[in-house]
């Protein structure tokens, strides 16, 4: 315990430092990428123009017609043909952009701007002939995307909070202890605990203090749950729901979580606790410069790959 | 493929959002009114009492088919011997399956255990059969994840049972075990994000002692893969082994300085094979990512197209053998890990023999680890001179940026993934092969996590001089000198099942489910199924009378890729349906 609060208050002396200038930084960082829609007329009009099919097919060669996609050329590979199919432009538009739920077909808009998705329509109602630009042509190179946030310089001795580096260890698969094994960001991660992408307004203190001291629970959906079984198993974790027979329970005892339906006539006992499932040791877990991090990504509220 | 997608309808509407466990708990008692009394038996009696020990004495148990290669040396061999050459004419259809769903095809093998078959069909849905007349003990179907893009297909080929539990992955990367007596969820772990990874699960786990131990695609996508073992009965995570070593680990140091470890790739998409006498499974690693350009990740990438040796019990590395370093052509070494046994100057040898897509086989020591030969199963090579004594690949040719590179076999491989079989009556293994080529061009464009890494064109030619061809052969494991070849129309992709009657048993693109004589090759009987076979038949028996299963339904990647080829293959019907075969019964013989 002793170790645990000194790591604590020397935390807390940096606490407001750390999170003035996160905040400062995440301000900072808007991206200029969601602000270049423009009217599908504009570009719709060119769906003829050579140069417009051309720069489509660039793109295409590199993204849609590569690996095991729409073969080169849009011939049909794994997924489809699309080339010679008279399909409705605007629906090829809204395919490429938003994807197909329940396929391999990821949406493009935030890899693609307006304008190449609006090219790669011309390239795939082009007719495919003797001079398809295909394969091996130099590709229009993609737009430059930020990251989630630039590195942070405190210009003193304070860590600095880099998102992407938070990113690694919010999502770090080989970390029995990374957050997403309980916590998502914007609906990617665990479903143990609350979504972060809601606590992206809240304050580095604010955020440093739940992560280091995590103690009763706001929600009591969110309480810790003991159950011991007929068979003599233990479960610890947070309880999902209910039904007549059964519960379901994530268990928490070696992560990543799983989920266990136990029908309630196999429970010996139920033990209901509003102290958190939550690791008390983070404050030696991560290293200042690591919780800094991983404040900064919770902040960049970028969790979400737009898959 | 927008245009074809539909939202679930029909008997899985009833499974709304968090509706799923009272209804499932309905299908229970509704099975358990509807059984006859000898069902009922049947479905609360069998697989609790499968575990990893009896597995793997499967050998003495040839009524079931109770892992997915049938037994843990991935010989996909039935001993049982009623139906042979000289009666395999007379078999007949006893009664078949409709899965209900054919979008993904039926990639599946079924598992039998005690009179009743497990199946798992695409979008993750489950059935529990009466192996005997086909009569349904439950189904389950997996809530499918709708806002989600779903790398790879909703295909799955397979399950494990074990400890009164049936375990699948799923199309979200979620690995998850029902009660066998009632198809009721019991446990449900997330292996990764989808979104992070670009994988899911559409290979079968393999129930290894305790531990339920399951791969994961991603072999096209900026991912690191890796294999994880979960205790069966309560989910709980045992070990998971990285495919891709991270900074500080031995080979890492073979991905370049960069991250590109945390993109390489080394996918994990089958399932692996178990020798208990070594405590040893052996897991084929696949390519890494970006497929087609080596130059973003210079080194030999370890352990992509590795086959690893782990401990059962802890996961850790005991040897690795890397057949292709660097590889820049997507072959990976996913496939089958056959393990035999040679006696030579009286000892045994513990071999593992293994085709890999870039049209050779490798034969290893399975102790050790040490390359012994490696032959070559189809005519049409050229990405490699030669591969020399020690195992060194001779020649290398590469995909180039800007210009084409003719490379043969292409990407789709020598074969595809459809498994092939091992006979020790023959001491042969039989094993589908296709001659053909393509121009690759490389590109270079960084990772994207999650998202697509293959840098790469291919435009499917044929062979110099020629044309594309396909076959059906037989060899000799060891020495790789081809029995007999067969030459057939299409690409065979379904899986190979070899028995104990001498026969092979496999399907072709256009439907028709035969068998072959294992010793000459010649054609004994077919039967049109109506949509081609991609699947793992199977051979068990109940009371005595011996089946033959074979999942028909086409669909799957390779499927999608076949039109370019052969267009007319685009017409080829869908389906997805499981057609069980015996020899007339004495009553149906009067």
């Amino acid at each position: 315990m002793g170790t645990r609060d000194r790591t604590w208050i020397r935390n807390g002396l940096v606490l407001a430092a750390v999170s003035a200038v996160i905040s400062a930084v995440c301000f900072g960082q808007k991206s200029s990428a969601s602000g270049e829609s423009s009217p599908a007329g504009q570009y719709q009009s060119k769906l003829k123009d050579r140069d417009f099919i051309s720069g489509g097919a660039g793109i295409f060669t590199r993204t849609c017609g590569s690996g095991y996609c729409h073969g080169t050329g849009g011939i049909g590979a794994g997924a489809p043909r699309l080339r010679g199919r008279d399909l409705d432009p605007g629906y090829i538009f809204k395919t490429i952009t938003n994807g197909v739920p329940g396929t391999p077909m990821a949406g493009f808009k935030s890899d693609l701007t307006d304008e190449q998705r609006w090219k790669l329509v011309a390239f795939i109602l082009s007719p495919a002939g003797a001079n398809d630009p295909i394969g091996g042509r130099p590709a229009e190179s993609e737009p430059k995307k930020e990251g989630p946030a630039a590195a942070v310089n405190t210009g003193g001795a304070m860590p600095a909070g880099d998102a992407t580096s938070g990113r690694d260890l919010f999502y770090d698969l080989a970390s029995q202890r990374s957050c997403h094994g309980c916590h998502a960001m914007n609906g990617v991660g665990g479903k143990v605990g609350p979504d972060l992408g809601a606590s992206a307004a809240k304050s580095g203190a604010e955020l440093l203090s739940a992560i280091l001291k995590p103690r009763s629970v706001s929600d009591a959906k969110y309480a810790t749950v003991t159950i011991v079984l007929t068979s003599g198993d233990k479960i610890t974790g947070v309880k999902k729901e209910e039904g007549a027979d059964i519960i379901r329970v994530y268990d928490t005892t070696v992560m990543p979580a799983v989920l266990r339906t136990v029908m309630k006539s196999e429970i010996l006992t139920t033990e209901i606790s509003q102290e958190s499932v939550m690791p008390r040791n983070y404050g030696s877990v991560y290293s200042e410069k690591q919780l800094a991090d991983i404040i900064a990504f919770i902040k960049s509220g970028a969790g979400n790959t737009d898959r | 493929m927008g245009e074809r997608f539909q939202a679930p309808t029909g008997s899985s509407g009833a499974l709304m959002p968090g509706r799923r466990v009272s209804c499932a708990l309905v299908v229970a008692v509704i099975v358990a009114v509807s059984m006859p009394l000898a069902a009922t038996v049947l479905a609360q009696s069998r697989a609790a009492d499968i575990t990893g020990d009896r597995i793997a004495r499967a050998k003495a148990e040839p009524q079931n088919w109770a892992t997915y290669f049938g037994t843990y040396d991935a010989w996909r061999y039935s001993s049982l011997d009623q139906i042979n050459a000289s009666n395999v004419k007379n078999l007949t259809p006893v009664w078949a399956i409709q899965t209900g769903k054919i979008d993904g095809g039926l990639n599946a093998t079924p598992l039998v255990v005690d009179g009743v078959m497990y199946l798992i069909a695409s979008e993750d849905r489950v059935f529990a059969l009466n192996a005997e007349t086909g009569e349904r003990l439950w189904s389950y179907d997996y809530r499918v994840p709708r806002d989600l893009a779903i790398p790879y297909g909703k295909f799955n080929r397979g399950l494990a049972v074990g400890y009164g539990l049936v375990f699948f992955g799923t199309m979200d990367n979620h690995v998850v075990a029902l009660d066998a007596r009632t198809g009721r969820e019991s446990w449900n772990v997330e292996v990764e994000e989808v979104q992070k990874c670009g994988c899911n699960i559409t290979g079968a786990p393999v129930l290894i002692k305790d531990k339920v131990v399951v791969g994961s695609t991603g072999g096209d996508s900026a991912h690191r893969g890796y294999i994880t073992a979960f205790y069966a009965k309560t989910g709980r995570l045992a070990w998971r082994f990285f495919t891709i070593p991270g900074p500080g680990e031995p080979g890492n140091e073979t991905w370049g300085s960069g991250d590109m470890w945390k993109f390489g790739g080394g996918s994990t998409w089958l399932t692996g094979s178990f020798d208990p006498e070594l405590n040893l499974i052996y897991w084929g690693i696949g390519n890494p990512s970006s497929d087609f350009n080596n130059s973003l990740r210079p080194g030999a990438n370890l352990y992509t197209d590795c086959i690893v040796a782990l401990d059962a019990d802890t996961g850790k590395l005991k040897w690795y053998y890397q057949e292709i370093p660097s590889d820049s052509w997507d072959f990976d070494s996913a496939y089958e890990c056959v393990l035999i046994d040679i006696p030579k100057d009286g000892k045994v040898q513990k071999l593992l023999v293994h085709p890999n897509k870039s049209g050779f086989t490798w034969v290893l020591d399975r102790t050790t680890g040490k390359f012994l030969k490696a032959w070559p199963y189809v005519d049409t090579i050229n990405w490699v001179q030669s591969i020399d004594k020690d195992g060194n690949l001779v020649g290398r040719n590469e995909p180039r940026e800007g210009k084409p590179a003719f490379v043969c076999p292409n990407w789709g491989g020598g074969r595809s993934w459809n498994h092939s079989a091992y006979s020790p009556q023959t001491g042969w293994i039989y094993n589908p092969g296709i001659e053909w080529c393509a121009d690759v061009t490389s590109f270079s464009q960084g990772p994207k996590e999650g998202r697509g890494f293959v840098n790469g064109n291919v435009l499917v030619k044929p062979p110099p001089g020629g044309k594309i061809t396909t076959h059906l052969d037989a060899f000799d494991p060891v020495t790789g000198e081809k029995k007999w070849t067969v030459p057939t129309r299409y690409p065979i992709i379904s899986c190979l099942l070899a028995t104990g009657g001498g026969l092979v048993f496999t399907g072709d693109v256009e439907g028709r489910f035969f068998a072959l004589d294992g010793r000459s090759g010649k054609l004994l009987w077919s039967f049109n199924t109506g949509s081609g076979l991609r699947g793992g038949p199977i051979s068990y028996s109940v009371n005595g009378r011996q089946y033959v299963a074979a999942p028909s339904g086409l669909g799957s990647l390779f499927v999608g890729g076949m039109q370019a080829t052969w267009p007319e293959t685009a017409g080829l019907p869908g389906g997805s349906a499981v057609f069980v075969f015996a020899l007339p019964s004495p009553q149906e013989k009067q």
